[in-house]
Formats: structure tokens, sequence, C-alpha cells
């Protein structure tokens, strides 16, 4: 299947969200429960759907970054590794990730790094294990740990 | 492997998902009544008003809205006819003219007689204006409408707060007033009659209505004025009866520490509002910082006491915790600010608790809007501008404030009321 440019994105989406969304949902009542806003108006429960907006929004960005480097590795021949892209890919998304949940949850002043780092942290495990998993054969070492994964049976 | 892969991620993500579901916390907290009975109040009777009684000062101080020939006061009653009727039949409206005594308005359309300068007298009947007796004679089940000048005297008030709660007011009543700015040119006396012919003023002067009925057919003829009179917004002043079941509760919270708002639960006829905080984790001492919104004048007096709360086999019960710290400051713009702190200790001990706040107060408690005191005098100020002959004098309103503060005193008038109930929940 990781030969198979659409099939390949498809499975990697869906695996790039779920990530980010299972464990993100699990972890959103710790999240709340962490955190106090800044505003004494704003419930946690109210705080708790923002956040989950913004793990919505880092699951869109974790799939769409993952099908990126997918469709890319594709349209290559394998002739270099693509590792600048991969690893830009990933920073990225990480950045726009931990952005995000910076921007759409209100503001707090207790916990301010918890929902930054649970994004973060899931669309960098999200990108990281659909490209490892699914990148084509001509690119399967590029993904961090590729080598180590899939070098014994190259 | 490939084509198992899709089942083997389902398998996989499948827990996860419904372990995210079901890990959704919730906080189930009793209705404070269950806990403090006395927050309970027999339910009050919600019912809409089946008629309403239109009762039109016919005092000689009243004369000057009928006098100006822009028609503005005959527009205003037709416009308050055309708002009843919206949403009372002919057969439940009653129109009534007030001085001394109390008689019905035979004329139909009322307003065609109302509008005449005839129709206010300078007999002995209509010497003074007795919205007292107007109260007293109001039926229950009825809206009592009073339409003024508001031109009363400092025993006035007295006699009107009595009559109120004569009338059931506050416990099944709520009164509202409307004020409108009127073209005037007729009589003013002074209150204590030393001119008996009165000084003819001619200006803007306020006309006043007074609704004494269920709080639902006040607001329902609010908007029916909203939506029908065609002279301007009045000012709008609400007493609603039991005012501390209105939906907002009186202690608005402006910072906390070691606290956060979990969920708040806004009150109805038979509950009282509440809101749940949850504790942060690893505290030692939660604070709630707030502004009352029950206190007119600063420096009032505050209690708060805390009852950790259990349920066993479905049942719920309370034990007294120690007093929580609570210290009440002035602050710059002169409100009070309310500091309370409450041990996490004691709530991580017993998982729930209940902080009731008290306002140890004179009954002069809920802050008057500022077109009341801005257009209000006292009676020497009052006099005083009449004998200088100031060019404004006619635009005040005897009393007002003290009146409109006197019905508000009725109101609220506890020594200790309960200003805010407040659960903690552990983390």
């Amino acid at each position: 299947m990781r030969n198979q440019q659409w099939p390949s994105v498809l499975i990697a989406i869906l695996i790039a969200a779920a990530i980010v969304i299972g464990p993100g949902l699990v972890l959103s009542g710790f999240a709340s429960n962490s955190v106090n806003p800044l505003d004494p108006n704003v419930s946690v429960d109210a705080w708790r759907g923002a956040y989950t907006t913004a793990l919505g929004w880092s699951a869109a960005v974790a799939a769409l970054f993952s099908a990126v480097w997918l469709l890319m590795a594709h349209g290559g021949r394998g002739l270099d590794t693509k590792a600048g892209a991969w690893y830009a890919l990933w920073g990225v998304a990480i950045f726009i990730a931990a952005l995000l949940a910076w921007l759409i949850p209100p503001a707090v002043k207790e916990g301010p790094a918890m929902p930054m780092s649970i994004c973060a942290v899931l669309v960098f495990a999200a990108y990281w294990t659909a490209t490892l998993f699914l990148t084509p054969d001509q690119y399967r070492y590029t993904p961090l740990l590729g080598r180590v994964l899939w070098g014994r049976h190259a | 492997m490939s084509n198992l892969f899709p089942i083997r991620a389902l398998s996989i993500l499948a827990p996860v998902w419904l372990f995210s579901l079901g890990c959704t916390t919730s906080v189930v907290v009793p209705p404070v009544e269950k806990i403090l009975p006395a927050a309970s109040r027999p339910p009050h009777t919600a019912e809409a008003s089946k008629a309403v009684d239109l009762n039109l000062d016919g005092t000689l101080s009243m004369q000057g809205f009928a006098r100006p020939s822009d028609g503005r006061f005959s527009q205003l009653l037709q416009d308050l006819d055309l708002s009843f009727s919206a949403l009372w039949r002919p057969d439940q409206i009653s129109y009534h003219r007030f001085g001394s005594i109390i008689e019905a308005i035979p004329q139909r359309p009322f307003y065609v007689a109302a509008s005449s300068e005839g129709f206010f007298k300078g007999s002995k009947e209509y010497a003074t204006t007795r919205i007292d007796k107007v109260f007293r004679a109001s039926e229950p089940g009825h809206l009592t409408v009073v339409m003024t000048d508001l031109f009363e005297q400092d025993l006035d008030i007295s006699s009107i707060q009595q009559s109120l709660r004569a009338s059931h007011f506050p416990e099944r009543s709520s009164l509202a007033i409307w004020q409108w700015r009127m073209p005037f040119s007729g009589p003013i006396f002074d209150f204590d009659f030393r001119v008996r012919e009165g000084r003819i003023y001619t200006g803007e002067r306020y006309l006043y209505m007074l609704a004494l009925g269920p709080k639902e057919s006040i607001e329902k003829l609010r908007g029916s004025i909203d939506h029908n009179v065609t002279i301007g917004k009045p000012n709008y002043f609400l007493l609603p009866s039991e005012p501390v079941k209105s939906s907002a509760d009186w202690l608005p919270i402006a910072q906390t520490a070691n606290t956060a708002l979990k969920t708040r639960h806004a009150g109805d006829a038979d509950s009282v509002p509440y809101s749940v905080y949850r504790v942060s984790r690893g505290c030692s001492t939660a604070e709630l910082t707030a502004r009352p919104q029950l206190s007119a004048a600063p420096g009032g007096a505050y209690q708060a006491d805390l009852l950790a709360v259990a349920n066993n086999n479905g049942k719920w019960s309370s034990r007294r915790l120690s007093d929580p710290d609570i210290n009440s400051t002035v602050d710059r713009s002169g409100h009070d600010s309310v500091k309370i702190k409450v041990s996490c200790q004691a709530v991580m001990g017993s998982g729930t608790v209940l902080l009731r706040v008290r306002r140890v107060g004179t009954g002069d408690d809920i802050v008057l809007p500022p077109w009341v005191t801005a257009s209000s005098a006292s009676s020497m100020q009052f006099n005083d501008a009449l004998n200088r002959k100031q060019s404004d004098w006619g635009e005040k309103t005897l009393n007002l404030a003290p009146l409109v503060r006197g019905l508000a005193n009725t109101a609220t008038d506890q020594t200790t009321m309960a200003i805010a109930y407040i659960y903690f929940v552990a983390n």
C-alpha cells in the first residue's frame, strides 16, 4: 500500500488525525483541570471546548503535512533523500499546531504551556508515525528512525 | 501486512476513542436548597395578569402635560392604550383617575378624555396624589399601572412602601418604573404649599408610569411599550420580586487564584443560582475576589460560611467547616471589593464544599440607575430652586431617589441576605 499514492495518502491522513484527536481528547480532562482561565467568567468547560477546537485544527495540520510529504515522496525518484523537506514539514507542522493551541483557547494564568505542549507533541507523533509507515520505498529511510525500522528488511 | 493494516489501526484507535468519550469529567452537586433549606422559598405565583388597571393621576400638577399644543401627552396615552390592547382584551382593561379618591373613567377611548386640561382637577379630592391608595386597592392577579408625575412629599414615600408591602411586594409582585421626558406648561406646587396656586412652569418635566404585578406581565408590557410607543424610548427600572432569585447572582467574581470556574447554574423560580469552582492541583488556598452588586453604599459587612457536602446513598448531608477568611475593602471607584480565601485542604478532604456569602445589610442594597439620581431633587433643593426661580427647577422630580430607594429597600429589606452560593470541588 505504501507505494500506492492515493491509498497511502488517505491512510496517512486517517492515522495522523487519529493520533492527534484520540490521545488529545483523552488528555482534555487533564488539560482542563490544569489551567485557570485569565477571565474569571470563562469556565474550564468552555476552555475545554476551545481546546478541542484547537485539537481539531492540529489534527488537520498533521494530516495535511503528512499528505504533502507523501505526495512529494511519490513525485520523487529517490535520487536524493528529501530529508530537508521532511524535517521542514515536521517543524512547520509542530510550530503551527503550537501556535493554534496558543491562539484558540482563552488565555490562562495557570498552565499556559499545557495545550501548546499537548498539540505540539501529538502533531510531532502524528506526522512522524504516518510518514514513517507510509512513505514509498524510494524514501522509506528519510523519516526519523526509518533506517532503524526498515533497514534490516531492505 | 498492507491488507490487515486498516483493521489493526481501527482495533487500536477504537478503544482509545471510546476511552476518551468515557473520560469526560462531570461534577454532580446538589441544588443549594438540598443543603440549605433556608435558601428555598415558597414558589411565587408566576401566572400572567388576567387584567390590567390603569390609574391616571388626576391632580392639578399633571395638567401641564396636557396643555402644550404638540399633543405628545395625548400621543403617549394613545400609544399606551395600544400597548395594553396588544396584551389584554378591552374587557380586561379598566381605567381610573385618582387623587385622594379613585374613580372610574367611563369615556372610551379613555385617552380622549384624559388628554384634555379639564380632566385634571383642583378640587379637595384631588389635592394630594395618593398612590398608596391605588396600590392598596390593587386586586390579586391584576397588573396595577399608575401614571403620575410622582410629585410626592416626604411622608408619601413611607405610605407607598407600606401599601406595596400590603400588595404582596416583593413576595409575589414586581414593580417597574418608566420615565418619559415630556413638554409641560402649567402649575407646579412647592411641597409645603407656601404658594397655593402653584407656580407656572413651561419647559420639560418627567412623567412616570409604575406597574405592580407579576414580573412576566411587566416584561411583556415593557416589550409592548417598546414596540408601540412612538414618542421616544423611556428610562426603565425593574425591582423584581425576590431579587436574589434573579438569574444573575449578586457576587460577580473579578479575579481567581488557584481555582477556576467549572459551571454556572442560573437560578429559576424554585432554586437559587450557584457556581461550581474546582481548586487547582496542589494548591493550599483558593482565592476569589468579587465586587458585590447589592451594595449601593460602600463599606458593607460580609460573612462567609463553609459546609462539607456528602452524598450517602442518594441523600445529601452537610457538616459545618471552619469559616473561610473574608475581607471587604472599598476600591478606588468607591465600590465594595470582597476577597474570600478557602482552604484547598478542606476541599480535598471533603470532595465538595459549599460556600455561602452573605451581606449584613441595612436594606440599602440595590444600585439605583443614574437617571434616578440625576432627575431627583430633595424637598429643600426643590423649594430653594423654586424660590430662586432657577430655570431648571421644573426638570427635577421631588424626592424621586428617596422614593425609589424606599421601593428598593422594600424589595431587599432583610438584615442578612445571601448574595452567592459557590461550590468548590476537588480537582
